[in-house]
């Protein structure tokens, strides 16, 4: 199918942006359960801050109050199964179900049948047929099944181009997101430093990101934020870094141009990474860490309006 | 033999001759499943609707909560046709979509048939699906209906009837190929001993028809299915024809048209479509021409088929020729347009619109069978010989309000075949619809959409009513390996 309707662009587009969506919610409630397991004894009032701050990570849930187990059983809930919460785990996965059965013609049946099995798993969650947290392990599996999948199954065609700028845009987009509100709090370092629990927030950042152990090949125990800035910012290699995300977005965008005219969504996206290749040092420099990432993200925010203007409103 | 098998004590039982005593062709099938216990099918059915829920093998049901999305029961003993039969068969259904495409043909042109009166005149002008608009309009190579299903069901003695015939856009065919392609997955063995002529060619020979029928010109045509979006109820059916078919699956939003040519809005700017495989209904596809509040359509379409930029399969207007008020004269249509004798016979149907008929049926529904003349799907229908007393008086009323809308048959015995009921095989009645298409030449796909009546007596099939499909098997050779 030589063909790319504008709408089953916008879908493909979608889906991939939803399925990112999911995965990123996905790892980081992982991660938020592990650091509940790790530091609850340590300092209860940090995990229930913890959980408390999903709210500024993913914008748009209502604020849970009370202790350690009840915040975090109702922020699995919310954010694994809560239907009220657009950006829940079961709204992203019923979403991206919804857009791949629009465009089940570019997809190969298996793409299809693991998205269809893992909304089946959240949609069990969302009718109390499955606890949140026994769920969680599952849903989490298979969603990256899905993204392994699409990977071994699908034609590098325009439809995979569209699918890899939604996952890529919408996860430079969360790895953002991520930085802005987890970090900031983490770069001031009073004297009275709790190091195991600092340690293990750094830690829940990198993970988040899924690029822990990524991390340490290149920077080996070494742990301090400035160089999970750093690593999450421009290493160029790791594929939840903000740099790769931007460079693959560059190399799709590149092969969508349409007759070799550069687009708004190309200048935009090759604007930003000349910033990241060029003005590394200067980025680090910078005090306002917060505003960076607010920044960048706002840039994200605008290349997606593009996109929807070249291709999808055609 | 571990598990019994009971024959249909009323009607024609297609499997078996006797309790226990299968026919001819069935007998390697029916030893097979007997070998089978019950946890053992039970495990396989498991297997089954696991399957369809994975893959989204649904059908959207209308009338409940919006979306909501069922699978199509299926019911994994096959039915089983031989190669004699099945030839007798195909050589009937293309004498009648010859036919069905002459007349369609006629009633828009010259209406020969008409002024000499073998159909009247009035009846295909009042009926809702003839299309005055398009008096005039002759598609290429004259074809209409490129893609028809025609209902079929087995009388008394085992014979094949005509029920009715769908030109607008019959569904189902997608059933019949996943129901081939879940049959062999989840009982393989029981092909053993078996030549089952392939149904997987379906989707090659319908973009072969799409494509000959493409307009003048157009060396390489595009061909796109036209949707009208994720609630319709065969939904599931466009997209896998589409992906089948590996062209694009458009709405109507997707679609414009300027100065009589219809493109598809593309990531790369607007590209031209030659050939567009609506399942949408003639009143949405264009609200200049029909309903002007449709959003389903595409403002244009019709001027742009018209004026021969672009063929649309079913053609506009072909619904004229499955009303069922059009049926009781299909034979003396047949007889007309090809000079010959129908090769199969079809039910005996009162018309709503002639006096004495309304009369008939008015005294007998409790023994008719009623049904709208422009419906489909069971909806509006009633089966007197199972009706209460209330549901008759009541569609009474309906019925003298309207009698002109409505035509009635004596209710068929139709025949059975086993079916597993959850505890064991049972006789449950079933139809079939075979899919013609209308290309350079008139071809059969080799097989068809069973459809069979899960409740015990019933003789509704509609996957919207509670019915279920099944495997259809055309034999390549008479006897079993």
């Amino acid at each position: 199918m030589s063909v790319m309707l504008s709408r089953a662009a916008e879908n493909i587009y979608w889906m991939g942006r939803y399925l990112e969506r999911a995965s990123n919610l996905c790892r980081m409630l992982q991660v938020a359960e592990q650091l509940t397991v790790e530091i609850r004894g340590l300092a209860p009032e940090t995990a229930v801050e913890f959980w408390s701050e999903f709210t500024n990570v993913y914008r748009g849930s209502p604020a849970v109050t009370g202790d350690v187990d009840e915040i975090r059983m109702a922020g699995l809930h919310n954010w694994l199964l809560g239907q009220g919460n657009t950006l829940s785990v079961a709204t992203s996965m019923h979403n991206a179900r919804e857009n791949a059965r629009a465009i089940r013609e570019y997809l190969t049946r298996e793409v299809f049948e693991q998205i269809n099995e893992c909304w089946l798993h959240l949609d069990a969650g969302v009718r109390g047929e499955a606890s949140p947290d026994v769920l969680l392990g599952q849903v989490q599996q298979a969603v990256f099944g899905i993204g392994g999948t699409i990977g071994r199954t699908l034609i590098r065609d325009e439809a995979w181009v569209f699918l890899d700028l939604g996952v890529m845009l919408e996860r430079v987009y969360r790895v953002l997101m991520l930085l802005r509100h987890r970090l900031p709090p983490l770069m001031a370092t009073p004297n009275d430093i709790d190091i195991p629990v600092h340690h293990a927030l750094l830690r829940c950042v990198l993970r988040s990101a899924g690029s822990l152990e990524n991390y340490r090949r290149v920077h080996g125990a070494g742990l301090t934020p400035r160089q999970v800035w750093s690593f999450l910012f421009f290493d160029s290699q790791s594929p939840h870094s903000v740099a790769f995300g931007v460079s693959n977005l560059e190399g799709d965008l590149g092969e969508i141009e349409r007759g070799g005219v550069l687009t708004d969504a190309a200048r935009q996206v090759g604007r930003l990474s000349s910033q990241l290749r060029y003005e590394s040092q200067d980025l680090l420099g910078r005090h306002d860490f917060a505003a960076v990432c607010q920044g960048l993200a706002s840039d994200i925010e605008r290349i997606h309006e593009s996109l929807t203007r070249l291709y999808f409103t055609v | 033999m571990a598990r019994s098998w009971k024959v249909a004590e009323k009607g024609y039982d297609e499997a078996l001759a006797s309790d226990d005593a299968a026919r001819g062709l069935y007998r390697s099938v029916i030893e097979t499943l007997s070998r089978f216990d019950e946890r053992e099918i039970l495990r396989r059915e498991e297997l089954q609707e696991v399957s369809l829920v994975n893959q989204g093998i649904t059908f959207t049901v209308y009338g409940e909560e919006e979306g909501t999305e069922r699978t199509f029961p299926f019911d994994f003993v096959p039915r089983i046709i031989g190669s004699d039969e099945w030839e007798t068969l195909e050589r009937g259904l293309i004498q009648r979509v010859t036919a069905i495409n002459l007349f369609l043909e006629d009633v828009y042109g010259d209406q020969r048939c008409l002024r000499e009166n073998i159909v009247p005149f009035d009846l295909v002008l009042s009926r809702s699906d003839f299309r005055r608009e398009l008096i005039g309009t002759r598609p290429r190579h004259g074809v209409f209906t490129h893609i028809a299903g025609i209902d079929l069901l087995r009388g008394e003695q085992g014979e094949f009837l005509v029920l009715e015939d769908n030109c607008r856009c019959p569904s189902g065919v997608s059933y019949v190929l996943e129901n081939r392609n879940l049959l062999s997955r989840v009982f393989p063995e029981i092909f053993a001993n078996y030549g089952v002529r392939p149904v997987d060619t379906y989707p090659q020979m319908l973009l072969e028809t799409l494509k000959f029928a493409a307009p003048r010109g157009r060396e390489r045509p595009s061909v796109a299915v036209l949707t009208p979006g994720l609630n319709n109820s065969a939904y599931f059916e466009h997209s896998f024809l589409a992906r089948e078919m590996g062209v694009p699956l458009v709405e109507g939003r997707d679609l414009i048209v300027e100065n009589d040519q219809v493109s598809m809005r593309t990531t790369r700017g607007r590209q031209r479509v030659d050939v567009l495989y609506r399942r949408v209904d003639d009143a949405f596809l264009d609200p200049v021409v029909f309903n002007a509040g449709s959003l389903l359509g595409v403002p244009g379409l019709i001027h742009a088929w018209r004026a021969g930029n672009i063929t649309i399969a079913n053609a506009p207007g072909a619904g004229v020729a499955d009303d069922k008020s059009i049926y009781p004269w299909m034979p003396d249509l047949i007889r007309f347009f090809l000079d010959e004798e129908p090769l199969l016979a079809q039910v005996h149907t009162y018309i709503g619109r002639k006096t004495e008929d309304a009369a008939y049926i008015r005294d007998n529904l409790s023994s008719l069978v009623v049904k709208l003349t422009d419906g489909a799907g069971g909806y509006g229908m009633l089966v007197g010989p199972t009706a209460s007393a209330s549901q008759i008086a009541e569609f009474a009323t309906v019925f003298d309000a309207n009698p002109d809308a409505y035509i009635a048959q004596p209710l068929v015995e139709f025949s059975s075949h086993p079916t597993w009921t959850g505890n064991g095989y049972a006789p449950r009645h079933v139809d079939m619809r075979p899919f013609v298409l209308f290309g350079e030449t008139i071809r059969v796909l080799a097989g068809g959409l069973t459809r069979v009546a899960l409740q015990e007596g019933s003789y509704v099939v509609n996957s919207s009513q509670g019915g279920g499909s099944k495997d259809t098997w055309v034999l390549a050779e008479e006897l079993v390996r």
